[in-house]
This record gives C-alpha cells, sequence and structure tokens, in this order.
C-alpha cells in the first residue's frame, strides 16, 4: 500500500505530468481518404452476405424442415405392411401359395399354371397328321 | 460524442448499421490509427492492422454488451491485434524494459537542473525525439503509456483492456515516462534544446 501511495505520488509529480502532457500533445496521424474508402469497401463486403444469411436463415430453412417433416410423417402413415409369410400357419401358407401363383402368372401369362407351362412349351409330336384329324 | 448520442450510434452498430458504423469510424479513426502506428512503428502495416481493428470491430459488434465502454472495447481490439502480429512476426521487446537501468531510481531524478518541464516546447525536432524515446519502449511499457497519456483511460480501464493488476499499470506506466524523461534530458544536454 505505502509503495503504492509513493508510486502515485512519483507518478503525480511535476516532471512525469510534463511528460504525460508531452505525450498527449504529440500530433494526430489521420488516416487517408484511400485507406476510407477502402474499409468502406470492406465493411460493405462484411454486410451483405450477414444479409444473405438472415433470409437464408429465416425463410429457406423453416420451408426446408417443413418439407422434411411433412415427408417423414407421410412415410410414417401410410408405410405399407407387408403379410406374414414366413409362419407356419394356414393364413401364412395360403399368402404364400398366393404370391407364388401371382409371380408364376406374370412371368407365364393368366390361366397358365408351371406344369400347363411346361406341357405346351413341350408338345408331344404327333406321328400321323392325318391320323389327328380322324379325332375330328 | 454526447453519451445519450454514442449510446444511440452503439445501438445501431450493434443492429450492423453500416452508415452508423461508418460515423463510429469517424469518431475513433484518427486515435486507433495513431495508437496502432506508435505500436507497430511503420505506417503501412499500421493503415492495415487498423483497418482490421474496425473489420473485426464490425464482425462482432453484435456480441459487444456494454460492460466496459466502447472505446475500452476498440482499443483491446486494437491492442490484441499488434500483439498478435507481434508474435506473428517473432519480435522481441527492444532495449528498454522491465530490469532497464530506470529500475535503480538514478535516471528518474528530476532535480537536475536541465531538467526544466515548463519550458519545454514540443517543437519539430523535440517531437521526433519523443517519438523515437516511445519507439524504443518495450511494448508493454509504450502500450500503458499510449493508453493513459495519448487515450486518456483511467488506470482500471488499462488494467482491464491488458488483463493485468491496476498496480502493474502504474509501475509501467512510471516506467516508461521515466524513459521518455532520460530521453528528453539527454537530448536537452547534447544541446538539442539550447
Amino acid at each position: 500500500m505505502k509503495d503504492q501511495n509513493q508510486l502515485d505520488e512519483k507518478l503525480n509529480s511535476e516532471g512525469m505530468r510534463a511528460i504525460s502532457e508531452m505525450v498527449k500533445g504529440l500530433p494526430d496521424d489521420i488516416p487517408s481518404m484511400s485507406w476510407r474508402s477502402q474499409l468502406n469497401e470492406r465493411i460493405l463486403a462484411e454486410a451483405k452476405p450477414k444479409k444473405a444469411f438472415d433470409l437464408h436463415r429465416w425463410l429457406l430453412r423453416p420451408a426446408i424442415g417443413l418439407g422434411l417433416a411433412a415427408a417423414l410423417a407421410l412415410v410414417v402413415v401410410f408405410r405399407p405392411i407387408a403379410p406374414d409369410t414366413t409362419g407356419s400357419s394356414v393364413e401364412s401358407l395360403m399368402i404364400a401359395t398366393h404370391q407364388d401363383d401371382v409371380n408364376y402368372a406374370s412371368v407365364t401369362g393368366a390361366g397358365l399354371s408351371v406344369d400347363e407351362m411346361t406341357e405346351f412349351s413341350n408338345p408331344t409330336p404327333v406321328a400321323d397328321p392325318l391320323l389327328d384329324l380322324d379325332v375330328f | 460524442m454526447e453519451a445519450g448520442a454514442e449510446e444511440a450510434l452503439i445501438e445501431r452498430c450493434r443492429r450492423q448499421d453500416v452508415e452508423a458504423f461508418g460515423k463510429f469510424v469517424d469518431a475513433y479513426q484518427a486515435r486507433v490509427y495513431g495508437f496502432v502506428k506508435r505500436m507497430v512503428n511503420n505506417a503501412d502495416e499500421a493503415a492495415d492492422v487498423t483497418q482490421e481493428v474496425f473489420i473485426r470491430a464490425f464482425q462482432s459488434f453484435t456480441r459487444f454488451d456494454g460492460r466496459s465502454s466502447v472505446r475500452t472495447w476498440l482499443f483491446r481490439i486494437a491492442n490484441n491485434l499488434c500483439i498478435d502480429r507481434s508474435r506473428r512476426l517473432g519480435r522481441t521487446p527492444k532495449s528498454v524494459g522491465f530490469g532497464s537501468d530506470f529500475e535503480d531510481g538514478e535516471e528518474m531524478e528530476v532535480s537536475d537542473s536541465r531538467w526544466q518541464p515548463e519550458s519545454l516546447a514540443l517543437d519539430a525536432e523535440l517531437i521526433q525525439v519523443v517519438e523515437l524515446g516511445i519507439a524504443e519502449m518495450s511494448e508493454k511499457l509504450r502500450m500503458v503509456l499510449l493508453l493513459h497519456d495519448r487515450e486518456e483511460m483511467s488506470y482500471e480501464e488499462i488494467a482491464e483492456t491488458l488483463s493485468v493488476p491496476v498496480g502493474t499499470v502504474k509501475s509501467r506506466l512510471f516506467l516508461a515516462r521515466a524513459h521518455l524523461q532520460s530521453v528528453v534530458k539527454r537530448y536537452m544536454t547534447e544541446g538539442g534544446n539550447a
């Protein structure tokens, strides 16, 4: 505390105050006009992206968020429920059979079973065509 | 600038108002440039650093909370950028600093008959001597001297700006002024003021 008081006294002495006044009286430096215009350009450049960012933040982001939320809700609400065909119950077996039939039909055409398809793709050759006409 | 007007200006600057920030630059550019120029000792570099000070101020004005004065805040930015630059360049403090010959008290004696502060007029030559005396100080002393004697900041404001105790600010100011005193005395002894 004593040291601090001594320091305060020294700082307020005439010689120290004279130095202080001398430093205070040093001439001011003013930056050039070109410096100032360059600074103005940089400030404007800093300000512009800020406005674009605000627009993005306040308009575009909520819109994107709402869109994503709506799409997610649609997926959850209208999710297709696949029938269980893995079990061994009668219902599962019936569904599995039906699906097999549908698959066959998509390959071979309506009204033909696998066996029919095999039979018609390899017809038994008729030995005598006329003999065959005798049927009628 | 009046307190109310400055408060309104600061509020507009917080909202990134470019026009208001232009007025803010008008109010402080000479002081900040003068401080930075004396800190970096190079006019071109000082111009670059001063621009950076104002760009940083513009960018961070939204975070200025008003706990310290805007001047203290601005000079803290300036001071930090000067320190960053100094570190980047790897410059070490110059010869005048702590542990110099001023600490023995001999050079601080102001009873020398040649030392007549009241008769000292700041002519061009003496201005140059004082500027050189400031330039050869260590950065720590220079900062305190400029902030206190040029910018008229209080000990408490400087302590806050530099994050050092008030006692440290006073002792640095004392060493800085004592150095300048010896520089001016030397100039007078050599007949510069005769």
